[in-house]
């Protein structure tokens, strides 16, 4: 009854239930993060003085430990997924905003010129010029949101079990299962390489234009 | 036609970009706004399609004020072309072209038609449709730029330093190319450029703006090659425009030689005949020129090619002009020119001497030409040209222009002397013609020119102007231009 994939059942899950969990609770506060970033970075683009106080505010957030975030949310939404989520959220906001505008800024000032002088509206730049262009910038961004959330799930393990693939770590201990924190740690790991490596393939489908390694122009 | 009306551009720090210009710029013409950085001429380019909204004055399009319809209506109807292309990196080359149909509502297919007809006007392979912008060349990405601009066929077309940012061989290819697509399609072109040759070759009108905005000069090209406004436009054209202005003399007619023209397998009788001409030209037996040689080092029947020296770059006479003709007789070691025809058979030779008289007389037909046109002028007289006669030279050049015209509302005139000195001096070989020239001309008088005589000397060259100028309410006379050509042999 052992095996390397059976789990103690106060984990109330089976291994796969973990796994879809961990998923769960690392990428959708990277999801969350990224429809709240774009706009900002938008408007940090748009309005230049917006842009330090915003990475400031954003620097300070990340500064914080998660664990001291969870104390104060623990008060607002109890011992909860949410409570995890939320500063992984604030802490993907944090790599992506400064992605996203850097990829918006790179856009070449030409390339904006004809975009304007071709009739296009703000809107329909952004969307139709913009946006795609800066699409590298912000996958390379989503990239390490993606993983570093998906690594700090685990933390979640200390407010009453809300770690997904982090509660196997206590139990590892409680049970004395060594197997289990392996366990743990191994799928975490391949969890996150799996992720990345599911973005690099979003990139290339999304940017055949991106020159490949080797080619010239 | 596009009239710009009295613009200015300030901006809020107080720097002023354009300062009241004033431009018509003419239908189905290229108009070359050209000047040094800071002149305002790409923001003149972008007051135009409202990128850029001037502070004070107007622009009518057809009459009506561009600020009466939606910016970007506007903006799609016209197109933009800009230095480094501006293409759109993630869209591949068809799409890219296809921009502006599908703003303007066309379906996929239409626009993606159109653009594939466009690639095929503007010279890229149709293999290229399907790829991105990094994978071509700059001077392909430039075509791609103007195919994107001509998608929609708009009547009007804006092109910022289209061809700046790619190499001379390149850019002479795309200028070429732009002259050749204007021809088809008649566009109004606005073509904004820091380079005064691109100006002069590519433009029907161009305007010379200066720094600080404003309007230095609007002509075409020959005028103002031959009579810049101010000492800024003559700076700016550069030391040689007397040889660029021959650009727009043709060849035609000059007046060739064919007896220094030998066949190679010319007879004895043949070149003996010939035997008092300083060189003769060497043909193949079809009649490609090969060489010059000296008479006597031609035995009949044993022409050795090798010794025979270089015969230069051949004209066209009636396609090339005199420039070329004379660059072909200056690089001759012989000082002859050679024409030929479109097939590449040398129809005559031409001396320096005769190019130089065909120079003289093309610029006395031009003079003539402007004068006649001041007879409209209230106070413009026309002035006299000046001959110069350079005794016993072989080339010896000498321009001196009379010119009046009649500028806008206010009747102008202005009388060009040229009163030419010449001093020949001999100087190791290298003969010099100096011209000074101390012309006086006030309002409406006559400005006489005085011969130059460089006597004695073999290839002077020589130019002089003198220019009275008259605008406005102040009578302006009397400036001193002195051009020294040093002509060497």
């Amino acid at each position: 009854m052992n095996g390397f994939f059976d789990l103690p059942s106060d984990l109330q899950h089976s291994y796969l239930g973990l796994v879809g969990l961990h998923a769960r609770e690392g990428l959708l506060p990277v999801l969350v993060a990224l429809l709240v970033a774009l706009p900002v970075a938008q408007l940090c683009v748009r309005f230049r003085w917006v842009y330090p106080p915003v990475l400031g505010v954003t620097t300070v957030l990340y500064s914080i430990p998660s664990l001291a975030f969870f104390v104060v949310l623990i008060d607002y939404f109890g011992q909860s997924e949410t409570t995890v989520m939320i500063p992984l959220a604030v802490y993907s906001l944090v790599v992506l905003v400064p992605g996203i505008v850097d990829g918006v800024r790179s856009v070449p000032q030409e390339t904006l010129a004809a975009a304007q002088a071709m009739g296009f509206g703000p809107v329909r730049r952004y969307l139709q010029v913009q946006l795609p262009i800066a699409a590298p910038a912000i996958i390379a961004g989503l990239r390490v949101a993606v993983v570093s959330s998906l690594s700090l799930v685990s933390v979640g393990m200390l407010i009453g079990n809300q770690g997904a693939l982090g509660n196997m770590l206590n139990d590892a201990t409680t049970y004395h299962r060594p197997a289990l924190a392996v366990n743990s740690v191994l799928t975490t790991a391949l969890l996150g390489i799996l992720a990345d490596a599911l973005l690099v393939l979003v990139r290339r489908l999304l940017t055949p234009w991106m020159p490949r390694k080797g080619a010239t122009r | 036609m596009i009239r710009i009306e009295s613009v200015t551009k300030r901006y809020p720090d107080g720097t002023v970009a354009v300062d009241r210009l004033s431009l018509e710029i003419p239908d189905r013409a290229i108009t070359v706004l050209v000047g040094p950085s800071g002149c305002g001429k790409t923001t003149t380019l972008r007051m135009i399609n409202r990128m850029v909204e001037p502070t004070e004055g107007s622009i009518l399009l057809d009459g009506t004020d561009i600020r009466q319809q939606p910016v970007n209506t506007l903006r799609r109807s016209m197109g933009y072309v800009i230095q480094n292309a501006g293409l759109f990196q993630h869209r591949t080359i068809l799409d890219n072209i296809a921009t502006v149909p599908r703003l303007l509502g066309w379906s996929k297919q239409k626009s993606r038609a159109k653009a594939a007809e466009l690639m095929e006007r503007v010279g890229l392979d149709a293999a290229l449709a399907k790829r991105y912008p990094y994978q071509l060349s700059g001077g392909q990405q430039q075509r791609v730029g103007v195919a994107r601009a001509l998608a929609a066929d708009p009547p009007v077309l804006l092109m910022d330093e289209p061809f700046s940012a790619v190499d001379p061989v390149v850019r002479k290819g795309l200028q070429d190319e732009l002259l050749r697509i204007q021809d088809e399609l008649g566009k109004t072109i606005v073509f904004v450029t820091h380079d005064i040759d691109e100006a002069i070759k590519l433009g029907t009108m161009v305007a010379v703006l200066r720094t600080g905005g404003r309007l230095a000069q609007f002509a075409p090209p020959a005028e103002l090659l031959s009579a810049p406004a101010d000492s800024f436009v003559e700076d700016f054209l550069g030391a040689d425009r007397g040889i660029r202005r021959l650009s727009f003399f043709p060849s035609a007619g000059l007046e060739l030689q064919t007896a220094p023209i030998v066949a190679i397998d010319a007879d004895a009788g043949l070149l003996a005949s010939r035997a008092d001409a300083p060189y003769l030209l060497v043909t193949d037996p079809d009649g490609r020129p090969l060489g010059w040689s000296e008479p006597d080092r031609l035995t009949a029947g044993a022409v050795d090619r090798a010794q025979l020296l270089d015969h230069g770059r051949p004209f066209v006479p009636g396609k090339d002009s005199l420039r070329t003709a004379l660059d072909g007789a200056v690089l001759s070691p012989t000082g002859w020119a050679v024409a030929m025809d479109d097939e590449g058979h040398a129809v005559g030779v031409v001396s320096q001497q005769t190019i130089a008289e065909a120079i003289r007389a093309a610029h006395s037909r031009a003079a003539r030409g402007r004068a006649e046109d001041a007879g409209d002028a209230e106070r413009g007289q026309a002035a006299d040209g000046t001959d110069a006669e350079p005794a016993g030279a072989e080339g010896g050049t000498e321009a001196a222009q009379g010119r009046a015209e009649d500028g806008g509302d206010a009747a102008q005139g202005r009388a060009d002397g040229g009163a030419a000195q010449g001093r020949a001096e001999d100087g190791g070989g290298a003969a010099q013609g100096r011209a000074e020239d101390g012309a006086e001309a006030e309002r409406g008088q006559v400005a006489d020119g005085a011969d130059a005589e460089p006597g004695g000397a073999e290839g002077g060259t020589e130019a002089a102007q003198g220019r009275g100028a008259d605008g406005g309410d102040a009578a302006q006379g009397g400036s001193v231009d002195g051009v020294d050509l040093k002509a060497a042999q």
